[in-house]
């Protein structure tokens, strides 16, 4: 059977003047429609293409809208199949909605928005912000780190008490370590720590803070020449500028996925937020190590020292939370074992 | 229902609840003709209709299921569709319409996980479209007088204020980390222009919802708006928070006495010493149990001290429950404190409201909406979020249905106001920084 030509229906119709609904009958043709009341008088006749038929959602009613601002209230199944097949308006909610309708197209959404909220979690964001990280111009970054330091300075630090000779000796140390370990530039400072106690810091323009806590804590040139391999490579790398991306980029994410809970408490979304950036910036911390260590052991170098000096530094238990070395940095046991593994692999 | 007169074929729109039975004889409006209606069910859509009329779904009418049982003959003239020749001569008593819902949590479960799986798929963008739907599918599903509400928002106004906003909480964030100073200038900006977007988003939002289509307004002024979420708010800490109240009876009055359903702007005869006693209540609520808690708990722990001597171990126990105790009393009385702040504030200022002829009642418990509240929170907890849908819904369904619409004089005669246009950027960077500007 031919679908039907023509389609007649009583409804309800609002001209959008008024809020007083009248009942109408109204007739449908292949490209025409027109509203009469009861007395058969013509209320509205218009060309289908220029009426919009409202999306289709769930069992919501569906109406007819008249290029005057009028509405039709449309009922009947057959009516309405009719219409989509006449107006050729909202194409994509009708995908949208056919995707609602049907129960396994849910459950596959349902799994795809898992897949795809991991692959961001653990993929996307990380490459996205490796990039816009690789393309920051040097200039931003060294506007961005003479702010941050400037506000460390107050905040925190005092002026190194070290004795002149001994910043020398670290220095020369330092210059060795960035002469095979090339960033684009490099400076150490030394500052007197205070409440953060013995630490060190990478900046992105590569400007690496070492306090003097931490000078004293280290026991020889050694462990200490670890550490700054360690920040070195953190600056290479442009972790400080990338965790910063990511950081924004899941929050991002979540308040995406939360935006229809935003009235729950701040707990719930702050909390993935604050495991998901630790398991970021513990990445990176374990690549610092990595690819520190790699280098010492490919001049014959023992991680001793280094394992040495982290392993008086979790002894330490005064650390505060900062932003620094050990805040945020993986289990203090897990790093150790991974420097022991890869020293052994190295030695095979 | 809609009852057709066989003289003259007026029709009249007659609400089902106010149906007398299953038949009964009814009194044209228009040539005053009396009449035997008797009410059928449509085989196709279920409604009711018009014995011996097509139905309005173009169905077949069928006398296939009872209405109602041992409805016999009624001759009873039927609210709307009955009445005199003419305008009403006596004063009817006046009609309560209460507002329905009718959205289910099974179909807004799917609605929100599309949405949320198109939203990821495509970086946000579907977000704009995601809001739309949802919006929608909550209006159309809250009933007025068997009249559903319309939002009508175009996706694409939205998507644009989408864009701004995370343009520039992408801007706040990375320069939060980097360089504070221009960070918290762009706080200080964002706090300058919270009042504009509060303005903006009431306009957009308002003149997105309709009903009958006929559009709401929000007539407000941008003025009005600084003093109530700029001035006060700074002024708040200067009077040791004893502004308060008259804060949120400002910002109260602001929404309502400015909301207009077409041409038609709703009056707010609230009094700002209504919300001190409101305020004073709901500090009552929470400080009274805590202190009483304070004064249990100092004697338990006072009888604890005494049994265990001065050995101290009975001291910091009886301490330990002290504070736990008066900790969870002062959490749950926080909660019922809030439940019973929105609770009331919310049906006085319905009670204050008319619009014309038209008043409300909305009838919310606290007790009930904390119930609601805790369970939804604890069922979000459980699953995982999953049912999130359900509470939405549920939660709705209860403010949604504690809301009753009072007129003697119907609701046909409301008229279309001006047409005025706003961008969305307003009500998106709301939603993004999670403020909430509810009723």
């Amino acid at each position: 059977m031919a679908p039907a030509e023509r389609h007649r229906f009583q409804g309800i119709f609002l001209d959008g003047r008024s809020s007083r609904p009248t009942p109408v009958l109204c007739a449908v043709g292949r490209s025409e429609v027109v509203v009469y009341d009861e007395e058969h008088r013509v209320l509205v006749r218009a060309d289908l293409v220029d009426c919009v038929f409202t999306a289709p959602l769930a069992n919501s009613r569906r109406f007819l809208k008249f290029p005057g601002g009028q509405r039709l209230q449309v009922d009947a199944p057959q009516v309405a199949a009719f219409l989509d097949g006449r107006i050729r308006s909202h194409g994509g909610l009708r995908l949208v909605h056919r995707l609602e309708s049907k129960r396994r197209l849910v459950a596959v959404s349902l799994v795809g928005l898992l897949v795809f909220v991991w692959a961001f979690m653990a993929y996307g964001i990380p490459a996205l912000a490796k990039h816009l990280a690789m393309a920051t111009p040097m200039a931003l970054m060294e506007q961005i780190s003479a702010d941050s330091l400037e506000l460390l300075d107050q905040r925190f630090f005092a002026e190194s008490e070290l004795d002149p000779a001994r910043q020398q000796e670290i220095a020369t140390i330092f210059a060795d370590l960035s002469r095979d370990l090339p960033v684009h530039s490099s400076r150490l400072l030394f500052r007197k720590g205070g409440t953060i106690g013995a630490n060190a810091f990478a900046l992105p323009s590569g400007t690496i803070v070492v306090t003097d806590e931490l000078v004293e804590l280290a026991r020889s040139n050694m462990e200490l020449q670890g550490v700054l391999a360690h920040e070195l490579i953190h600056v290479r790398e442009r972790h400080g500028l990338r965790h910063v991306i990511q950081q924004t980029g899941v929050f991002m994410l979540i308040s995406t996925l939360l935006g229809d809970m935003t009235s729950l408490t701040s707990l719930g979304s702050t909390l993935p937020m604050v495991l998901i950036e630790s398991g970021y910036s513990r990445k990176f911390e374990q690549e610092a190590d990595l690819l520190a260590g790699r280098y010492f052991l490919e001049r014959g170098q023992s991680l001793a020292p280094y394992a040495e000096l982290l392993r008086r530094l979790t002894k330490d238990d005064k650390l505060p939370a900062a932003a620094s070395f050990l805040a945020s940095h993986p289990n203090p046991q897990q790093r150790l074992q991974a420097l022991a593994e890869l020293e052994q692999s190295y030695g095979q | 229902m809609q009852i057709v007169c066989p003289q003259c074929g007026e029709a009249h729109a007659v609400a089902e609840a106010k149906l007398p039975g299953r038949k009964f004889n009814a009194t044209c409006r228009r040539c005053a003709a009396r009449f035997l209606v008797e009410v059928v069910f449509c085989r196709r859509c279920q409604r009711r209709s018009q014995e011996g009329w097509p139905c309005a779904c173009g169905g077949e009418a069928g006398a296939e299921q009872e209405l109602e049982e041992g409805a016999g003959e009624v001759t009873a003239d039927t609210g709307a569709a009955a009445g005199d020749q003419g305008r009403p001569a006596a004063p009817r008593p006046p009609d309560e319409y209460r507002l329905q819902f009718t959205g289910s949590g099974a179909d807004y479960f799917r609605i929100w996980i599309v949405n949320l799986f198109l939203t990821i798929v495509t970086l946000g963008i579907y977000a704009a479209w995601a809001k739309v739907r949802t919006r929608q599918y909550f209006y159309s599903h809250t009933l007025c007088a068997e009249e559903p509400f319309d939002y009508l928002a175009d996706p694409l106004i939205i998507l644009r204020g989408n864009l701004i906003v995370a343009g520039g909480f992408l801007f706040y964030m990375l320069s939060n980390v980097f360089t504070p100073l221009v960070s918290s200038l762009v706080a200080l900006a964002f706090a300058g222009l919270f009042p504009l977007l509060v303005f903006k988003s009431l306009r957009f939002y308002a003149r997105n919802s309709a009903y009958r289509n006929i559009r709401f307004h929000f007539l407000g002024s941008l003025q009005e708006a600084y003093i109530s979420y700029l001035l006060l708010p700074v002024l708040l800490p200067l009077s040791l928070g004893l502004l308060y109240p008259y804060w949120a009876f400002r910002r109260k009055r602001y929404f309502f006495d400015n909301m207009a359903f077409g041409s038609r702007q709703n009056s707010f005869a609230g009094q700002a010493g209504s919300f001190y006693l409101v305020y004073l209540k709901a500090l009552l609520i929470v400080v009274l149990p805590v202190m009483l808690l304070l004064f249990l708990g100092t004697m338990m722990g006072g009888m604890a001290l005494g049994r265990g001597g001065a050995s101290g171990n009975g001291f910091m126990s009886g301490f330990v429950i002290l504070l736990l105790v008066a900790y969870l009393g002062f959490f749950v009385a926080g909660i019922f404190a809030q439940q019973y702040l929105y609770a009331t504030i919310t049906n006085y200022c319905w009670h204050v409201s008319s619009l014309g002829p038209v008043r409300f009642r909305s009838s919310l418990a606290a007790g009930r909406l904390m119930w609601i509240r805790l369970t939804n929170i604890l069922a979000l907890i459980v699953s995982a979020g999953l049912l999130f849908p359900w509470t939405k819904v549920r939660y709705t369904r209860y403010v949604v249905e504690n809301l009753s619409v009072i007129t003697s004089q119907g609701l046909d005669d409301f008229t279309a106001g001006q047409e005025d246009s706003e961008g969305a950027l307003g009500e998106a960077a709301l939603d993004f920084f999670d403020f909430e500007v509810g009723l």
